[in-house]
C-alpha cells in the first residue's frame, strides 16, 4: 500500500478505530497500540483489503487484537472509569443528565461478554449499519440483528440493576 | 409474553426487536398493546430508548496528536510518506508562503500569454497611403526638431538613422 493510501486511510478511520479499541480495553495506551497494529496490518495487506471495506476490516482486526491480548495476557477488558472514554475537549452533554445515563450505561455495558458488547459498541455507539456490523463480527446478517436486540435486553437489565442499586 | 419477561433477570429480546421494528406484523402488534397498556413494559420501552440515546450521543474519544506518526514510524523507511508536514494544519506563514507562490504561477502565465501574444501576432497590412501619410508626419517632426535645434545649437538629426524616402517622394 502507498504511503498516501494509508495516509489517507489514517486520516477516515483512525478516531473511530482508537475508539472502538478504547471502549474494548479500557487504557489509552492499550488501544493507541491496537489501533496502530491494525494500521500497521492494513498496510502489510495492501490492495487485499478494497477501499470501501476498509473500515470494517480495521475494526474487525482491531477486536480480534484484542481479543488476543485479552486471551494472552489474562486482561481485564471492563472499562475502568468512564472518564477515559470522554474526548478531550469536554461537551455541553457532561453537565446533563444524558452524560450520567451515558456513564451508567457505559458501566452497564462493560457487564455484557462477547459478542454482545462489541455488538452494542458497533451499532450503537459508533452507528454503523448492521451489514458492516456484520462484517466486523464476521457473522450472518440475521445473527446479528438477533444478537443485538439480545444483547441491547441485557444491557437494559444491568443498566436497570446498576441504576437501582444507585438508588 | 408476560410482565415477568421485562424483569432485570429475564430481559425481554422482543421489546427491542419492536423498537427495531423488526418484529412480524403480528408479533409488533401484540407488542406494541402490551407497550401501551402495560406500565412496566412502557417504562422498559422508555429505558430502552433512553440508553440508546445516552450511548449515540457519547462522545467519542479521538485519537493521540501523535497517532499517525505513530504508525508511519512502524513501518519501513521505504514507506515513509514524501510530505512531514502533511498531517500540520497550514500556518500563517505557510499560507502566505502557498500565496506567494500562487502569485508568482499566475504573474507567469499572465507574462508567458502576453509574450505568445505580442510575438506572434500577425504583420499588420498597411497601404500605401497610410505609409506616405506616416512618412508625412515623420517628415513634419523632423522638420520641427531641425527648427528647434537651429534655435538650441545642437543638430537633433545626427543622431537619428537616415528616414527612407517615400515612395510618393521619389
Amino acid at each position: 500500500m502507498p504511503p498516501a493510501a494509508l495516509d489517507t486511510a489514517l486520516r477516515l478511520h483512525q478516531d473511530r478505530v482508537y475508539a472502538f479499541a478504547l471502549h474494548l480495553v479500557g487504557d489509552a495506551d492499550a488501544a493507541a497500540d491496537l489501533a496502530q497494529t491494525a494500521f500497521v496490518r492494513l498496510w502489510e495487506r495492501g490492495a487485499d483489503v478494497a477501499e470501501a471495506a476498509q473500515r470494517a476490516w480495521l475494526l474487525r482486526t482491531v477486536r480480534n487484537a484484542a481479543l488476543d491480548r485479552f486471551r494472552r495476557q489474562r486482561f481485564d477488558g471492563t472499562v475502568a472509569d468512564f472518564d477515559a472514554l470522554e474526548a478531550d475537549d469536554p461537551s455541553p452533554l457532561d453537565q446533563t443528565e444524558t452524560a450520567d445515563l451515558a456513564a451508567h450505561a457505559f458501566a452497564a455495558l462493560d457487564t455484557l461478554d462477547e459478542p454482545y458488547r462489541s455488538l452494542v459498541l458497533l451499532c450503537d455507539v459508533q452507528a454503523l449499519a448492521y451489514a458492516e456490523a456484520a462484517s466486523v463480527l464476521e457473522l450472518p446478517l440475521n445473527t446479528v440483528r438477533v444478537y443485538l436486540h439480545r444483547a441491547r435486553a441485557r444491557l437494559r437489565s444491568a443498566f436497570f440493576l446498576r441504576t437501582r442499586e444507585r438508588a | 409474553m408476560n410482565a415477568p419477561d421485562l424483569l432485570p433477570d429475564l430481559p425481554d429480546e422482543r421489546l427491542e426487536a419492536w423498537l427495531d421494528h423488526a418484529l412480524p406484523p403480528d408479533e409488533a402488534r401484540a407488542v406494541a398493546d402490551r407497550v401501551a397498556t402495560d406500565a412496566a413494559w412502557g417504562d422498559a420501552a422508555d429505558t430502552a430508548l433512553r440508553l440508546r440515546a445516552a450511548l449515540a450521543a457519547a462522545p467519542l474519544p479521538t485519537a493521540p496528536p501523535d497517532f499517525r506518526a505513530r504508525v508511519f514510524a512502524a513501518l519501513p523507511p521505504d514507506a515513509q510518506p514524501t510530505s512531514v508536514h502533511a498531517d500540520r494544519p497550514p500556518t500563517p506563514r505557510r499560507r502566505r508562503r502557498v500565496r506567494l507562490a500562487a502569485g508568482a504561477v499566475f504573474a507567469a502565465v499572465v507574462l508567458a500569454v502576453g509574450l505568445y501574444v505580442t510575438r506572434f501576432q500577425p504583420e499588420p497590412r498597411y497601404s500605401d497611403a497610410d505609409v506616405a501619410a506616416a512618412r508625412a508626419d515623420v517628415e513634419w517632426t523632423l522638420a520641427y526638431l531641425n527648427r528647434l535645434n537651429a534655435q538650441t545649437a545642437a543638430h537633433v538629426s545626427d543622431a537619428l538613422p537616415p528616414l527612407p524616402q517615400p515612395e510618393a517622394a521619389r
